[in-house]
């Protein structure tokens, strides 16, 4: 019992009509794509500093070495960006409160806050973890 | 002698046949459902040594992953069998994807739950708005969709055909979630596995990961074939 054009003809509305559908959401999808972006990378900063003044942002990008001072108001360090590994793009980013265990210099970032000053005061330090899994004992190449 | 598609389609789809193999083989597939995934996370959980930055968090990993991967092909299966239910008129493919439908739900729940336990030690949060987490959430709703529109429409004639709506127009979720990780910036992680690349982690890793994934997916089909039985048998969601 293999089908033929008769079994076609059955779903040829129920295909038309996703097809239409999907067709719609994939252009809204499309259309939505450059606010799909969970954070904003150091990048856009540093291009287009003006729109992002005294509102709220999501910074991602890594945590440049050397950099993390630690304070009595809080730490504060430098994030460099993800991708295009510029090291003299950076921006500074303060914060005063826990820090997730994964945060350390060289590994990836996402700093919740405003941004003001140059710099970006966070209320949240999320770490982004890599697809990179190790065991102990082995030298990352 | 009968070809083998046809062998396939009688034990499959004809409900005499497939009740003759389901009595008999329903407990002996749960064994070794079970054994496959017992031995998996047995190496997954204790006997492989801890990742460098994770720590032991990691191994969450071994349930995580499976589940996410069986997440999105229990819809494409939702899909197929709603399609060979309105292309032939069979009616146990529809059984199959309501079978699907349902257990899809709770893996892709379970997916979620296990994300969320491995997200607040690792990334310091229970849940973000991110892309790839909520395509999949999306992905809940829509088994939820599917099945409330399955359940709850009358005459159930109608219902199967306006539950295929819903599960080919959902289709397109899955490569969003797929994608999701690489087409936006997103607090989850890239692909270690599921691409077409080397693993992104040493082999004493990923082998555990591949048996407990047999695993689960020997598992999800033992309770897919003890659905369709309780549901022959029952005469619900006809």
């Amino acid at each position: 019992m293999l089908p033929d054009s008769k079994h076609f003809a059955r779903i040829k509305p129920i295909a038309i009509t996703s097809l239409w559908c999907m067709i719609g959401i994939s252009c809204i999808i499309y259309g939505l794509r450059e606010h799909g972006h969970l954070f904003v990378r150091v990048q856009d900063i540093i291009e287009q500093p003006e729109p992002l003044k005294n509102k709220p942002i999501r910074l991602g990008g890594i945590v440049a070495k050397g950099t993390i001072q630690k304070s009595a108001n809080g730490i504060s360090f430098y994030v460099r960006d993800h991708l295009s590994g510029k090291e003299n793009e950076q921006v500074m980013v303060e914060f005063n409160g826990i820090l997730p265990n994964l945060f350390q210099e060289g590994k990836a970032i996402i700093a919740n806050g405003y941004y003001k000053n140059d710099r970006v005061i966070a209320k949240e330090i999320l770490a982004k973890h890599d697809e990179n899994y190790q065991i102990p004992g082995v030298k990352k190449r | 002698m009968r070809s083998l598609h046809e062998t396939l389609f009688k034990y499959g789809f004809v409900p005499s046949y497939f009740m003759k193999i389901a009595n008999h083989a329903l407990w002996p597939s749960y064994l070794i459902a079970s054994c496959v995934l017992a031995y998996g996370l047995y190496i997954g959980l204790f006997t492989v040594p801890a990742d460098t930055t994770q720590g032991d968090i990691f191994r969450i990993i071994y349930i995580h992953v499976p589940m996410a991967a069986l997440s999105l092909s229990l819809y494409i299966a939702t899909a197929i069998g709603c399609t060979l239910d309105q292309m032939l008129h069979l009616k146990m493919a529809s059984l199959y994807a309501f079978a699907c439908a349902c257990l899809g739900l709770v893996v892709t729940i379970l997916t979620i739950i296990t994300g969320m336990i491995w997200a607040k030690p690792t990334w310091g949060t229970w849940w973000v708005w991110d892309a790839r987490l909520t395509s999949e959430l999306v992905l809940a709703m829509l088994y939820c969709g599917f099945l409330i529109a399955r359940l709850n429409i009358k005459p159930t004639r109608l219902a199967r055909e306006v539950s295929t709506y819903i599960a080919w127009i959902g289709t397109m979720n899955i490569p969003i979630v797929h994608y999701s990780v690489q087409w936006w910036f997103t607090l989850h992680q890239g692909p270690s596995v599921l691409q077409f690349a080397k693993p992104k982690m040493p082999w004493i890793m990923l082998y555990p990961l591949i048996i407990s994934g047999l695993g689960f997916s020997l598992l999800c089909f033992v309770i897919i074939m003890h659905s369709v039985k309780v549901l022959l048998s029952a005469k619900v969601a006809e």
